[in-house]
């Protein structure tokens, strides 16, 4: 039974693809090839609609996408930190205001507006972008020190104080993020290509027009799949491992030899840069950053993500952060098509507040129905589908020790 | 001097304010090991019930006062009982993050029938002040004060010395051993919501009268104020979940009274104050003012 | 079909079938060239048909502020419900979509997206981290934006509409007043309180402009929307003797310093912006504190006010939504319908109903009255503030809307001279 904050992985829990038990000898469970396969399948075709979307898709879907893959990537940060190293982290909203001003300062020219000077060193929107990730990364790094002596609910809390902090900066150092009225983003260029809208020239693909959005929509998911693939792989391997040792025993794991403080410093390393990368998407999605953006609602934001998309799952903080940052506005969209709710101006339930009450209670019933997440109901899904699939196969061949069903 | 004074009693009596909310907040967590996000739409049911029952039925104040702690403590135990309880086998944050789920229904639905409105709460103590050693002090931050000793000491009488107290702690320390020796732990855990909403509407009384005009949406912002006071004393600690209210409450008031002094740090400081405090304050005791510091055996 | 029978084959070929479908372009959303088109001489942009023209209203609902996007709401109702009867612009009737984004600025930027294509102009944007991070937006779509601020920090962005004065003068104007009618003189302290933000910084530079030209000192105090007692400011500020505080705040934050100072016997005069105040303070036991020491300057006319547009604004008020509080946001509303009106009139006049006709449209204005509801506006001069003119205005219980006048429409030599410096 699961009593603390940090024992995120109940015990009889149905576990992720990535928490998969492994043999002593440390080598994974030798896979079937159909489901694989299967997998497979599914990605590809997954990723065909993904890569078509922008044809089809108006403005409003493809802005909620590049919102959902800068959510992705960060919630796949915070997924390791909080759910294959154990840290509860609610201050990864500052990692990600870090790569998102660090990208726009780093890209950004310097320049005067009005009376207040902006500062910006002009680089190469690419060099800006790996530049801010790295920067994030360093913060995090920064940071682990601290955190190394805080336990639970108290890194938590203490890691929500770096956004405040970090707000505060934000709000009071216009020369570099313009203050309450906010930077605009400068257009992210790779090898000469412009993930912009020109005035001059429009891309046309298949007979459509093809501006910033639609651009910035193949980046997004782009760099969401290699930010998915890199979390894989670093979880499969020792990395991995060596982190769900820190999150499970800590005290035994460094009696095995794991090198406990470095391998939490990696993991706020590896989830800032995570973060840092989503700031990075955050600020190009927008197009010009605010302050108010990165405060404590985005903190929780992030945490219910990898909650609700199920913890240390790769797909789950995906899935996760989908959820939690299209749903609301999903429901805003279509919540005037309910009958019998209130027009705005009176009182009574509006559209809006429809939506907002349809959000709330999805998270409630997500949670209440599965704790584990979207990936524990994958999980549980797939297993039952698996014993479906057992019991079918079995009535070809009937084995001699149980009865023929 | 008057001024450094006078700041201190407010700072004081903000804190008592601070110390409800905290404690409302530790003892969930103490019981139950879950960080309760729907705590300030306990604050905010409460409060709106009691401010309509002045407002519109015109009940005294104190059955009005009565009557919302009520309905903050009926919303309480429907949420620790429909929803917390049948998750209560799994994980914590999980059920932390549906608490989530919870305060954005309730105070989305607070928030739609005030409207505009700015619900006064028709308090016997209005805005009435008293001279306390010189200084002019309201009423109702006296009020605050007082209520907050009674109430904190009560609790702690009743925490140390009762036997569902006792049980209480059991649970908190080593919830096994206490299941083994007979403590219903849903019944504590229903306890321990009963009490954080009681807690979080009397906090959120002395919120929203003099000098604020009273309830309005952004009150439930202000609970989450509370935060940082709960963890810097400890988030397993009843008693530093009250120190830590009283270091917070007074660190602001100081910190807004004095910002022409601290413009150097940046303007509006005062908010991110309380969070420096506490990060000073755990880098020194990993655990908070007075958490329990944790062994860990191999 | 098994899936452990499924070969690489397979999956190529179903991957190659799912290319050729969308090489094929099945109704791929076409270019579609800014929605032109033109209805006889008539050339008609975005959101507009031959029976409609739609409006975009991205406000707050739900979130800090949907007191006034409430206020705003009733008070756009009144005016194009009546108008629509009476034909509406252009022989169509106005209708509006509306959004709300809780004041989170990803909603907006989302319901943003969505409104661009299908809307002419928005008529309302409320929310200052909101109008911050769709600036470039409005810029680059060239949609005409009533925004509900009024900081002359907008002013930079040709296609944002401004009703009113700008924060900055009404500070100037306030404190000019405060120095001819309450006794101030070079060398005097006063307060200024603000909220972090556009709203607070910019009505403080004009607090800075005006203390700086006549000789006063300012004391300020920067606080959050979360800080709900500002008993330690007001504390502060009597210590440092200052004969006067300005607020930049939310109202229940103004109701709160003003009662505390009436309540320690601090003896200042308050003044207030327009949005610091709101008539459900006067149901709070801080009404007598409220009414004896606090004033506002605004270019808002009060609801009480006798001329023509707050009178049919009262009388359809009363027709329409008499439970609800009269606040001066509806007459805000109401004259922006007015404004945006006589934009649609002037476009449909000049024969183009498109973003920028309405831009040219906007930049004709050079004097709009609005039956008294705000002070007369200038919209011929992009980039300069569209008024100078402001009301002073005290709380009331017993006048409707909860405000009375105090001073009428003036100009102080400073705010006619005043250029903001960001």
């Amino acid at each position: 039974m699961s009593d603390s904050l940090t024992d995120v992985v109940p015990v009889d829990r149905p576990t992720g693809s990535d928490d998969r038990g492994t043999d002593p000898a440390g080598a994974p469970e030798p896979r079937r090839r159909g489901p694989v396969r299967a997998r497979y399948a599914v990605a590809l075709a997954g990723l065909v609609v993904l890569l078509a979307l922008p044809l089809y898709a108006d403005a409003f879907w493809l802005q909620l996408g590049l919102f959902a893959f800068a959510a992705a990537v960060a919630a796949l940060g915070l997924s390791l930190l909080l759910g294959q190293a154990g840290q509860l982290s609610l201050g990864h909203s500052f990692f990600v205001a870090v790569g998102a001003y660090g990208y726009t300062a780093l890209a950004g020219s310097s320049r005067t507006v009005g009376v207040s000077r902006q500062a910006g060193l002009a680089l190469p929107p690419a060099v800006a972008a790996v530049l801010a990730v790295l920067l994030a990364g360093l913060a995090g790094l920064l940071f682990s020190p601290i955190a190394a002596r805080l336990r639970g609910i108290y890194l938590g809390i203490a890691s929500l104080g770096l956004v405040f902090v970090g707000q505060h900066v934000l709000f009071n150092a216009p020369a570099l993020t313009g203050g309450f009225n906010g930077r605009n983003v400068p257009d992210f260029t790779l090898l000469g290509f412009r993930f912009g809208t020109s005035s001059e020239e429009t891309l046309f693909v298949l007979g459509v027009p093809f501006g910033r959005e639609e651009k910035l929509w193949y980046l997004g998911v782009a760099v969401t799949a290699a930010a998915y693939l890199c979390y894989r792989n670093l979880v499969r391997g020792r990395p991995g491992r060596a982190l769900r040792a820190v999150r499970d025993r800590e005290a035994m794991a460094a009696i095995m030899g794991v090198p406990v403080s470095r391998y939490k410093g990696y993991a706020f390393l590896v989830s800032s840069m995570y973060a840092g990368l989503g700031g990075v998407l955050l600020a190009l999605a927008f197009g010009r950053i605010v302050p108010e953006t990165f405060g404590m609602a985005l903190a929780v934001e992030y945490l219910a993500m990898v909650v609700i998309g199920g913890l240390g799952s790769a797909g789950g903080a995906v899935l996760g952060a989908v959820f939690v940052s299209c749903l609301p506005a999903v429901l805003e969209r279509y919540a005037a098509v309910l009958p019998g709710l209130a027009p705005a101006g009176s009182a009574g339930v509006s559209p809006a507040v429809a939506a907002k009450f349809g959000y709330g209670a999805a998270v409630i019933v997500l949670l209440l129905v599965e704790p584990g997440g979207a990936a524990a109901a994958g999980s549980r899904l797939l297993a039952a589908g698996r014993r479906f699939g057992c019991r079918v196969r079995s009535r070809r061949i009937p084995h001699p020790s149980q009865p023929a069903r | 001097m008057t001024q450094f004074l006078q700041l201190l009693v407010a700072g004081v009596s903000l804190g008592a304010v601070y110390a409800l909310l905290a404690l409302g907040f530790v003892v969930v967590f103490k019981a139950t090991g879950v960080v309760n996000f729907a705590h300030p739409a306990l604050l905010m049911v409460g409060v709106y019930a009691t401010a309509r029952l002045r407002g519109v039925n015109h009940v005294p104040f104190a059955l009005a006062l009565l009557a919302g702690v009520g309905t903050a403590v009926a919303l309480a135990l429907l949420v620790q009982r429909l929803l917390v309880h049948p998750m209560a086998a799994n994980s914590v944050i999980a059920v932390s993050i549906m608490t989530i789920g919870v305060d954005v229904v309730a105070q989305t639905e607070i928030a739609r029938r005030l409207g505009a409105d700015i619900l006064p709460i028709g308090d016997p103590w209005q805005n009435r002040v008293s001279s306390v050693f010189g200084l002019t002090v309201p009423q109702t931050r006296l009020a605050a004060l007082a209520s907050g000793l009674v109430l904190i000491a009560a609790f702690f009488a009743w925490f140390k010395l009762s036997t569902v107290g006792i049980a209480m702690r059991a649970v908190a320390e080593d919830p096994e051993t206490a299941a083994l020796m007979g403590v219903r732990r849903a019944r504590v855990a229903a306890l321990a919501w009963l009490l954080a909403g009681a807690l979080a509407a009397v906090a959120g009384l002395f919120l929203t009268v003099f000098p604020a005009p009273g309830l309005e949406p952004a009150t439930g912002a202000v609970a989450l104020r509370a935060f940082p006071a709960a963890i810097l004393g400890g988030l397993d600690s009843t008693g530093g979940a009250v120190v830590g209210g009283l270091v917070v409450g007074l660190a602001e008031a100081l910190s807004q009274g004095y910002a022409d002094q601290l413009s150097f740090l940046g303007s509006g400081f005062h908010t991110v104050m309380p969070y420096a405090v506490m990060v000073l304050v755990l880098l020194v005791r990993p655990s908070g003012l007075f958490g329990t510091r944790e062994l860990s055996r191999v | 079909m098994s899936w452990s029978s499924t070969s690489p084959r397979r999956i190529a070929a179903l991957a190659a079938l799912a290319a050729l479908l969308v090489a094929g372009g099945c109704t791929t959303k076409k270019a579609d060239t800014a929605n032109a088109g033109s209805s006889g001489k008539l050339a008609t942009g975005p959101g507009v048909t031959d029976q409609a023209i739609k409006l975009g209203v991205l406000s707050d609902r739900t979130g800090p502020f949907a007191a006034a996007g409430k206020g705003i709401e009733q008070g756009r109702l009144l005016f194009w419900d009546e108008r629509n009867a009476q034909g509406g612009v252009c022989g169509r009737k106005v209708e509006f979509v509306v959004k709300d984004h809780g004041y989170n600025t990803q909603n907006a930027v989302t319901a943003y997206a969505q409104l661009k294509t299908g809307v002419l102009a928005l008529d309302e944007l409320l929310g200052s981290p909101v109008i911050a991070a769709l600036q470039p937006n409005v810029e680059s779509d060239k949609m005409l934006t009533l925004a509900a601020s009024w900081s002359s920090s907008l002013l930079g962005n040709p296609y944002v509409v401004i009703t009113g004065t700008t924060y900055d003068v009404e500070m100037i104007n306030g404190v000019d007043w405060l120095s001819r009618n309450k006794g101030l003189s070079k060398g005097d302290k006063i307060g200024h309180i603000f909220l972090e933000g556009d709203f607070g910084e910019n009505a403080v530079a004009g607090s800075r402009a005006a203390t700086k030209e006549l000789g006063l000192q300012l004391v300020e105090h920067k606080i959050k929307p979360t800080d709900a007692d500002l008993t330690a400011q007001v504390t502060a500020l009597r210590a440092a003797g200052a004969k006067a505080v300005l607020l930049t705040t939310t109202p229940p934050q103004t109701a709160s310093a003003v009662a505390v100072a009436e309540a320690s016997g601090f003896d200042a005069t308050f003044l207030a912006s327009f949005p610091s105040f709101s008539p459900a303070l006067l149901k709070s036991p801080a009404r007598a504190a409220l009414e004896k020491k606090l004033l506002l300057a605004t270019s808002i006319a009060p609801v009480s006010a006798t001329s023509a547009g707050p009178a049919a604004v009262r009388t359809a008020l009363a027709a329409r939504y008499p439970d609800q509080p009269k606040t001066s946001f509806v007459i805000y509303g109401y004259a922006q319908g007015q404004i945006m009106a006589k934009v649609l009139d002037a476009a449909c006049k000049n024969g183009a109903l498109t973003r920028d006709g309405l831009l040219t449209a906007f930049q004709s204005l050079a004097d709009v009255q609005t039956d008294g509801l705000v002070a007369p506006l200038n919209y011929s001069k992009p980039g300069q503030i569209p008024a100078r003119q402001t009301y002073i205005l005290r709380p009331d219980a017993g006048a409707v809307g909860g405000l009375s006048q105090v001073q009428d429409l003036f100009e102080s030599t400073l705010a006619t001279s005043y250029q903001p410096t960001s």
